[in-house]
């Protein structure tokens, strides 16, 4: 498979009250055709690291390359689309204004440019806002017109910075599953987002970035099955249940029932053939899964007093 | 992101763009500073220096001001005279001298600064020894705004108007019709500079060349109604005004000749004279019949023609006006004048009071003039053959709210009373009685004056002016004293 | 192409601002204040009109000009308006140029608006009848007459109003550039000390001596730019061709500025953003 966007050690540092490393020699590798998710707390670097393969700013150490191209390339950005956090247009215009702006700075023909606009407009539902003004639009209107800017030139790669923030619960569906189809056309997706529910829902491969540091990536099916095994089941004798925790070192007994927890495969058939040695009875045999939160909070600790929340804020206004 | 090898082609770019910015520069200097030149005339050869030096306001620190000036002085100075304009409308004439000195060294070309200041100079500060800088500020405004007819035109109607000074009147009115006016397209003055032009010469006695100007006014009027050209455009459509003024020139000339010629007993003469005239009215009433003032002119010729072809002539004596007078304080620096003087009712004597040797006190600069000079003088009519003026030298005559001693400082030690009887500064028809030139005058030979500079010229011939005056000196304590006396008093 | 896109939208977007439009009411009013000055004759008034109107247009396109061009960067970095734009096939050059040239139109058109405003009130004051000062019996209104006066006015102002322009063009493209290194209210201030000391330079003295020399080039001659003089006092007898002169002044200005413009976007394409 190709690769869409590659960096090598990828390192930026700002200079305020101090060195701050923002990216710390990041590698990352997301491939043709997949949502990635770019995970990570606030002021993780994750805004910065969009920036650099955007060509907004310029890596201090390593490289990367979006679509074959150097990050930043002016062949790149015609290939690439971008929809920032929290976006602001100019709201002088209107909504078919904007994207028709658009449109013509990558020099789609007039003929093309209103085909271009009106079914964009209509895809992100728009259509009836298209002569309103974009200081009338609502929050989520204007998340709206974002992702219609990111597609007006049918791009490769579209790059989204949160782009479910500020949605009401219907418009999070929607978006999914615009994203998705755009994958199911064979567009590759990169997306920064906090909404770790979409993130699960949608992503084939994510990552986790804390301190600038690539921390966790993987498949999300893996990632969040890298789960244990539970197994519960009645009438197994107490001489059994000791057995039982000397395998596995997790067995809660309640009564009658005893419910072990395994965390190697390899052991649930054994554990079966001790319980159904012993005659016990098997109620169920549950693989458990992890949610992302669970993965996001495991790797990233929870907010506590060395967590340097916003430190990036000011540096790169995400 | 540029490559390199686009930078560096960006930067040769910037600095042949740097480079033809600085060439470009240096071909406008010329232009700017051509611009500059004609906007700072005080930088030239220091003449304004020593204009302002003697003039109504010394060279002051404000001048110093005047080089950082630049791209804001015409509207500065505009807005100088909005409030200099402000100040005239509140009665407060007195900023105005400064404020118009100054306003014409920050933009020389205010064409109605100067004309206004030196109005207000000469007019309004009713202060006669100001008069002069009003003409400078004129003279100073013409050098500046050399290409255009209105300031000329300014000074030639001061010179005629306020010091009956007709050769100054006309050498401004001479300039004045060969320069353009201020608008657009507009390459000659206005006719009117031409009429006043003429009016001047003949003002200042040579007929001969009034009536050639008129001719010239003439045909000018009529070569410009000949080209349909619109008035405003070149001189306007005054041929009526110039034909009126050529006949009453002329006729007004063969009057004078003739009353001369009666008084030398010359029938002959006088006969030719007045058939001119008769001649001129009958060619005037070809062209317009029935004209009322050429037909009442026709009536005057023609009794004369036949009177003096019936051999009445009516040869006029000499006149001896016999003026005679009193001077008399009757308040401190109050001089009454009261006298009487042969001449037909109507008529006026210049009664003029002044430091004894103004011309060379005055001569010692503006704030000596301004200091230590008096000057002052009234056209007094005369009534009956009596005549009576005060000389008030205790007020403002203005009523500016200025100490009377600020306009009389009266610091001399010796003043002159000056009155004179001139046929030339009367009406018509005393200058008929009298003689234009004074012919019919005589008097004591101290008191009958003859200049030749001042004469007449026509048909070739030269006339000196004739005029009587009486001058009485007076010491200072006789203008200061309190008591009421009388300081001369006639034999 | 895409400068000429980014242009045309801060056009848009710069005739917006309200502050723009306040300068607009103010210059106006003071323009037709000018009206008031009745009394004076009609050569008084049109010598005063036109100094003050054109100082006024001066003064208020400058404000304009430094004001429109101190945001035109800063505030595309405040809302994050240029992140979209710059994320697109748009080269850093094409979209400083554009700005730059967004602003100068917008200074265009509002100078352009205050100039027509001038025109107006000149053609009334040119049916006044011309008279001096002693000759004061009014003239008959003509019609031909008045249209040459106007066509004569319109020709002075025009030339004035484009000299006037590309002077703002230059503070235009200062202030755009420096507005990369400075705060707005910051180069507020030092493109206004930059367009003063322009203007009275030639009193300086710096192309005088050798060292300063350079600086004398470097710094704009704004000094170059004042005709006012034969604008308003057209009969002055100025030995310039004046309209290859304004032609002369608007060509070093349009040099100047780009020397100023490159310059920046020189250092906006290697700028983070």
């Amino acid at each position: 498979m190709a690769v869409a966007i590659r960096a090598e050690g990828l390192t930026k540092r700002f200079f305020q009250r101090g060195e701050v490393v923002a990216v710390d020699h990041l590698d990352l590798e997301v491939e043709t055709g997949e949502i990635f998710g770019f995970l990570g707390p606030n002021g993780a670097g994750k805004t910065t690291t969009i920036k650099m393969l955007l060509g907004l700013i310029f890596p201090d150490g390593g490289k990367a390359e979006v679509l074959g191209y150097p990050a930043g390339a002016q062949e790149m950005r015609r290939l690439v689309s971008y929809l920032p956090e929290n976006p602001y247009f100019y709201d002088h215009l209107t909504g078919g204004e904007l994207l028709d702006f658009y449109g013509r700075l990558f020099g789609i023909p007039a003929k093309d440019r209103a085909k271009r606009v009106d079914s964009l407009l209509d895809l992100v539902g728009l259509r009836n806002d298209k002569a309103k003004q974009l200081k009338q639009y609502s929050k989520g209107m204007m998340q709206r017109v974002g992702i219609a800017q990111a597609l007006i030139n049918d791009p490769k790669l579209l790059i989204f910075d949160e782009p479910t923030s500020g949605l009401d619960p219907v418009a999070h569906i929607e978006i999914r599953n615009l994203i998705e189809s755009l994958r199911d056309q064979g567009k590759t997706v990169f997306l920064s987002s906090h909404q770790l529910s979409d993130v699960e829902l949608v992503c084939d491969r994510i990552c986790i970035l804390n301190y600038g540091k690539l921390v966790k990536a993987g498949r999300v099916d893996e990632l969040v099955a890298e789960g244990r095994t539970e197994i519960t089941a009645t009438g197994v004798p107490a001489e059994v249940t000791g057995r039982l925790t000397e395998l596995t070192g997790a067995v809660k007994s309640d009564n009658e029932k005893i419910v072990v927890t395994c965390s190697d495969e390899n052991l649930v058939n054994d554990i079966l053939d001790v319980i159904r040695g012993a005659r016990g009875r098997v109620i169920s045999v549950v693989p458990l899964k992890r949610s992302l939160e669970e993965i996001f909070v495991e790797t990233v600790g929870l907010a506590g007093p060395h967590r340097r929340i916003g430190t990036m804020n000011t540096l790169t206004r995400d | 992101m540029l490559t390199n090898a686009q930078r560096r082609l960006l930067f040769i770019f910037l600095a042949v763009c740097f480079i033809g910015s600085a060439a470009l520069s240096e071909v406008l200097r010329p232009g700017h500073q051509e611009y500059l030149r004609a906007a700072r005339p005080e930088a030239d050869a220091g003449v304004r220096e020593k204009e302002a030096e003697k003039s109504v306001l010394a060279k002051t620190s404000f001048q110093a001001l005047i080089p950082t000036l630049l791209g804001v002085r015409e509207v500065l100075a505009s807005l100088m005279w909005v409030r200099a304009d402000d100040y005239f409308h509140r009665g407060e004439y007195r900023p105005i001298l400064k404020m118009v000195r100054q306003i014409t060294a920050i933009d020389p070309h205010q064409l109605d600064v100067y004309a206004t200041g030196a109005w207000h100079m000469a007019y309004n500060f009713m202060d006669k020894r100001l008069i002069e800088d009003g003409i400078q500020f004129l003279e100073e405004g013409c050098r500046n705004n050399d290409s255009v007819y209105d300031l000329y035109f300014e000074l030639g109607y001061m010179h005629y108007d306020k010091t009956k000074d007709y050769r100054q009147a006309v050498n401004a009115y001479r300039e004045s019709s060969t320069r353009g006016t201020s608008l657009p397209g507009h390459k000659f003055a206005p006719a009117y500079v031409r009429h006043q032009l003429a009016h001047a010469v003949e003002k200042m006695g040579d007929i001969d060349a009034a009536l050639e100007q008129w001719r010239t006014n003439l045909k000018l009027a009529k070569d410009t109604e000949d080209l349909g050209l619109k008035p405003g455009q070149a001189a306007g459509p005054n041929t009526m005004a110039a034909r009126h003024n050529l006949y009453i020139t002329e006729r007004r000339m063969n009057e004078r000749l003739a009353a001369s010629a009666e008084r030398a007993k010359d029938a002959a003469e006088a006969h030719r004279l007045w058939q001119k005239n008769l001649t001129l009215a009958d060619e005037w009433l070809k062209e317009f019949p029935g004209h009322p003032d050429v037909s009442k002119d026709r009536q005057v010729a023609a009794n004369q023609v036949s009177r003096l072809s019936a051999g009445k002539l009516v040869p006029l004596d000499q006149t001896d006006p016999k003026i005679r007078f009193t001077i008399t304080r009757i308040a401190p620096r109050k001089l009454q004048v009261e006298g009487s003087i042969d001449v037909l009712n109507l008529a006026r004597i210049w009664v003029q009071f002044q430091d004894k040797d103004y011309l060379t006190r005055k001569a010692r600069g503006f704030d000596f003039k301004m200091n230590e000079c008096t000057l002052e003088w009234e056209n007094v009519q005369i009534r009956q053959g009596k005549f009576k003026h005060v000389i008030d030298l205790d007020r403002d005559p203005a009523d500016m709210g200025r100490q009377p001693s600020e306009i009389y400082p009266l610091k001399a030690d010796e003043f002159e009373v000056v009155f004179t009887f001139n046929p030339r500064l009367q009406a018509a028809f005393i200058q008929d009685r009298y003689g234009w030139n004074g012919e019919g005058l005589t008097a004591a030979p101290e008191l009958l004056k003859v200049d030749a500079s001042r004469g007449a010229r026509m048909e070739g011939k030269e006339y000196p002016l004739r005029y009587v005056e009486k001058v009485v000196v007076l010491k200072r304590d006789d203008i200061l004293g309190k008591e009421k006396k009388v300081l001369y008093k006639s034999e | 192409m895409n400068t000429w896109v980014i242009a045309r939208n801060t056009f848009g977007d710069s005739l917006r601002k309200r502050v723009l439009l306040i300068f607009l009411l103010l210059a106006f009013v003071m323009l037709t204040l000018a009206l008031l000055l009745n009394y004076f004759t009609a050569r008084e008034q049109s010598t005063i009109f036109k100094s003050t109107q054109l100082t006024i247009i001066l003064i208020f396109g400058a404000l304009i000009s430094i004001t429109t061009a101190v945001y035109l960067i800063p505030t595309e970095m405040e809302r994050r308006t240029i992140y979209s734009v710059l994320a697109k096939p748009v080269q850093r050059w094409e979209f400083f140029l554009g700005k730059f040239l967004g602003g100068a139109m917008t200074v265009a058109f509002m100078v352009g608006l205050m100039s027509v405003a001038l025109i107006l009130v000149l053609f009334v004051l040119a049916a006044k009848p011309q008279t001096s000062a002693i000759e004061t019996t009014a003239a008959a209104f003509k019609m031909n007459e008045w249209l040459a006066r106007c066509q004569h006015e319109f020709l002075l102002v025009l030339r004035a109003i484009i000299v006037l322009y590309f002077q703002l063009f230059i503070i235009t493209a200062i202030a755009t550039t420096l507005s990369l290194f400075l705060a707005p209210t910051v180069n507020f201030a030092v493109t206004a000390l930059i367009w003063i000391v322009g203007s009275f330079q030639s009193f300086l003295g710096l192309s005088e001596g050798i060292l300063t020399r350079p600086l004398y080039y470097a710094l704009p001659h704004f000094h170059d730019f004042n005709i006012m003089g034969s604008i308003v006092h057209p009969f002055a007898g100025f030995q310039v061709n004046h309209w290859a002169y304004a032609a002369g002044v608007s060509l070093y200005a349009v040099a100047y500025a780009l020397v100023i413009v490159l310059a920046g976007a020189a250092v906006f394409d290697r700028r983070e953003v």
